[in-house]
């Protein structure tokens, strides 16, 4: 069933990346509980369609299929690094998840877990705090920034020879898309761009469309893609194994720590925006 | 979700004691409700609700190491009366003592995990009172109730079934998973290789009676 929840259908999102939708090809796909109908004709023109017919305002922007079922106040959001002319973008491959798509979205702005889900990856047990970092609203884009992340990593990309202490900066730029930029091992004055676009399908099943655009001379698409879609299905262990399923708004119902900024900032900011879909019931119960 | 006001003052036998692993967790659900039973270093069982305060992972997913269970997530580590000791993520923090768990009184008895749900249980789990082997538990694709009505003449959980000359007696008890229930058997009196055996095949026959094949329970255990 289609949902009702207006902060939800305002908003774009993503059906995927375009090679997603062969050419030729009429496919379906459900977006907030819709049904709906993607034909691709030819190469550059897609059209989009509601279970009665009706047509999805759709257009493609950074290799993807953006549309949206309601009316979005701004335009969609913009990635500079897509113009770089020495950036390698990679489509990693999209992955169903059954949880809420806010869920899968804070799970990425999280640095806490890398050492326990990511371990020798991303993080390393032995060096597990959370420093401070910074987090704000930007007023003008609607959109949260968490800047001055550090983390030690092993391997803290699929080009990564050794450890290293990655930066880290994060951008929710609507509730369900995210993107953090982090050092590249072989470029670090400069970022790499680490994307998730989620598509919310149920309120506790989520598609994510891992996107990347990145500085690497050296590793095929293949190892790229590899190495992503291994963080994920971590993630996704995780992610399925959350209760509840729909993120809770209600205070005293989770229990956030220091390191939590980001998250914290992220659901105030969705119960501003009456976020109902993917978000828990008020309940009489705190937190057991 | 459902409500966290603790449960009623009734003791339910969720596993067979040697299905919760030495240093290891195992997820368990009684009727809507996810627990985990874990065991520390030491031996003893803990019975909580499965899910870590934190962000809500199931604490089922975590690992032990001595007598701490520790969330697979971000790693926080929960002692044995069920109160967070450390967040890896801020190691100088005192962790406050409201961060805990949701603890539920459990006993070890007769071979059995046995968990009451109450704030405030005034009983103890009612006693097989002969000494058990432990057989297997199995998931019967009925609801607990009918069960409990087909196996009713034989008494008030644990039963007592099979009571024929030959044929291996066993103690049951149950749980309700939500629709559907685990039986827990356990056999009395000679429990030597071939009758173990014995057992089980017995066991599973009668999971076929109960969920209405052609043998009738009475058959099996009468």
């Amino acid at each position: 069933m289609r949902t009702d929840d207006l902060a939800a259908l305002d908003q774009w999102y993503t059906l995927g990346a375009i090679n997603d939708f062969p050419v030729g090809t009429t496919r379906p796909a459900i977006l907030l509980g819709a049904d709906l109908s993607v034909a691709r004709p030819v190469a550059d023109r897609f059209a989009v369609t509601e279970a009665d017919g009706a047509p999805v305002e759709a257009f493609i922007e950074y290799g993807h299929l953006w549309v949206t079922l309601g009316t979005p106040e701004r335009p969609l959001f913009y990635i500079p690094e897509w113009r770089e002319p020495d950036r390698r973008a990679v489509y990693c491959g999209a992955v169903r998840v059954r949880a809420s798509g806010l869920r899968v979205i804070e799970n990425f702005l999280d640095l806490a877990h890398f050492p326990y889900v990511h371990t020798e990856i991303l993080g390393t047990e032995s060096e597990p705090e959370v420093a401070k970092y910074e987090v704000e609203r930007r007023a003008d884009t609607d959109e949260l920034w968490a800047t001055k992340c550090e983390f030690y990593q092993p391997k803290a990309a699929a080009s990564a020879e050794s450890g290293q202490i990655s930066q880290y900066m994060y951008r929710v730029v609507n509730p369900f898309n995210v993107m953090l930029y982090k050092t590249p091992p072989t470029a670090p004055n400069r970022w790499d761009v680490v994307a998730l676009f989620v598509q919310p399908v149920a309120e506790a099943v989520s598609i994510g469309h891992p996107f990347m655009l990145v500085i690497d001379d050296t590793s095929t698409d293949a190892g790229l893609i590899a190495f992503q879609q291994m963080i994920f299905l971590q993630d996704k262990i995780v992610l399925e194994n959350q209760r509840p399923r729909l993120l809770p708004l209600q205070p005293g119902r989770e229990t956030p720590t220091r390191g939590d900024l980001s998250s914290v900032l992220y659901r105030r900011w969705l119960k501003e925006k009456n976020l109902a879909f993917g978000v828990e019931e008020r309940v009489s119960v705190p937190n057991a | 979700m459902i409500a966290d006001a603790g449960g009623p003052d009734r003791w339910v036998a969720i596993a067979l004691a040697q299905d919760v692993p030495m240093a290891g967790t195992r997820a368990i659900l009684l009727s809507e409700r996810e627990l985990v039973a874990w065991r520390g270093a030491d031996g003893m069982v803990r019975v909580w609700n499965d899910r870590c305060p934190h962000r809500g992972m199931r604490l089922s997913f975590g690992f032990v190491r001595e007598n701490v269970l520790n969330c697979l997530y971000h790693g926080w580590q929960y002692v044995g009366s069920g109160v967070c000791q450390m967040i890896p993520a801020h190691p100088d923090l005192t962790v406050p003592p409201t961060i805990r768990a949701t603890v539920f009184a459990a006993v070890e008895q007769d071979g059995l995990v046995w968990v009451n749900l109450s704030r405030n249980p005034t009983s103890a789990p009612p006693a097989i009172g002969r000494v058990a082997t432990p057989v297997a538990s199995i998931a019967i694709d009925r609801p607990a109730a009918t069960i409990a009505a087909d196996l009713a003449l034989f008494g008030a959980w644990p039963v007592s079934v099979a009571a024929a000359p030959g044929r291996p007696e066993l103690a049951l008890a149950m749980h309700d998973t939500g629709g559907r229930a685990m039986l827990h058997a356990l056999m009395l009196g000679d429990a030597d290789a071939a009758a173990r055996a014995r057992a089980a095949r017995l066991v599973r026959r009668l999971r076929a009676a109960l969920e209405g094949g052609d043998e009738s329970v009475a058959a099996v255990v009468g």
